[in-house]
């Protein structure tokens, strides 16, 4: 019962980290999509940056599951 | 990019600043008037301000949920489409958005290529159901017949002054209807061609319509020049409620 609580809980949790790995995965293919109709080498050099920058925030999201995952684990 | 020929103005809410600000800029890029707020209380303020033709909204929203800004937007601004973004997989939740109002759902992550298609799809879905007859005060249009009547009396158009006319009726007097728009949708003209040939058929149009500036009545359509921003119709010389958009563009928040 305890066990089910604590699995339930983690996909919960992970189901919420998903959620706003959207966001920044949208901007990032957005962002590229945009630069490859604009294509200029300027649209290429903005779009590369801020990517980056959405890179960064999908990161911190697999990192945010990643700890959902261990801390379930050490609660089973 | 190249301009559809169904750009609208679009409110865009979204609390997620980078994506906000990316689908700002992507849709004026597309020739669409954009403006971007980014919590549920000030996307109503906007929509009774600005009243947009599309509205584009997050549904995970501060202050009031998405929701609810549907529900509202449903019960208090009809003539506005809206399309819901939402990161959420439930397709409980999109049924629901569907049931109250929203006249798209689609699912983050998505393509940009997708965004626009579906933007074009609404619009021409928009333009369709747009009835064939315009009227605004004295002024009716029919583009079935193309005739139009003033009062019981038929105005002489040429197809130019025509097409300049049924882009002002489409307003409504809802709205300012900038110079590069009606060069955009009457003369198919390219961005930094010159708008004075706008201001020449605006005076032909008044003149075909009798609106010297002596003679209004209450019902009379006018054609109002707001400074700086366009042209809207209004009744008689009351002033209509929308001359905010060209101070309510995206890219002045975004500059800011």
């Amino acid at each position: 019962m305890c066990e089910r609580n604590v699995e339930g809980e983690a996909m919960e949790q992970i189901g919420r980290a998903l959620h706003s790995l959207c966001q920044p995965l949208t901007t990032l293919q957005c962002r590229l999509e945009m630069a490859e109709l604009v294509c200029t080498l300027e649209a290429y050099r903005e779009s590369v940056k801020l990517a980056l920058a959405e890179c960064g925030r999908l990161v911190e999201g697999v990192e945010s599951m990643r700890e959902i995952l261990r801390a379930s684990r050490v609660a089973d | 990019m190249l301009h559809s020929g169904l750009d609208m103005h679009v409110l865009i809410v979204e609390d997620d600043s980078a994506l906000g600000a990316f689908l700002g800029r992507g849709l004026t890029l597309d020739g669409h008037e954009v403006a971007l707020v980014a919590d549920g209380e000030a996307a109503l303020a906007a929509a009774e301000r600005l009243r947009p033709e599309l509205m584009i909204l997050d549904l995970g929203l501060p202050l009031k949920d998405g929701l609810k800004v549907l529900t509202e937007m449903a019960e208090r601004f009809r003539s506005t489409s809206v399309m819901v973004l939402t990161g959420r997989a439930e397709m409980e939740e999109r049924v629901q958005c569907l049931e109250l109002g929203a006249d798209d759902v689609v699912l983050k992550p998505f393509s940009f290529h997708e965004l626009r298609a579906r933007l074009k799809a609404l619009g021409r879905r928009r333009r369709r159901s747009e009835e064939s007859v315009l009227r605004f005060g004295d002024v009716e249009l029919d583009r079935a017949e193309h005739r139009v009547m003033q009062g019981d009396r038929e105005v002489e158009l040429t197809a130019t002054e025509f097409s300049l006319l049924e882009s002002l009726l489409r307003r409504r007097g809802e709205r300012v209807c900038s110079r590069m728009e009606l060069l955009r949708e009457v003369w198919r003209a390219p961005a930094g061609m010159g708008t004075n040939i706008v201001e020449v058929y605006i005076n032909y149009l008044r003149r075909k319509l009798g609106q010297t500036g002596l003679q209004e009545s209450g019902h009379q359509c006018l054609i109002r020049t707001v400074r700086g921003a366009g042209y809207i119709l209004v009744r008689g010389g009351l002033a209509s409620s929308a001359a905010a958009w060209s101070e309510a563009r995206l890219l002045e928040q975004v500059a800011g």
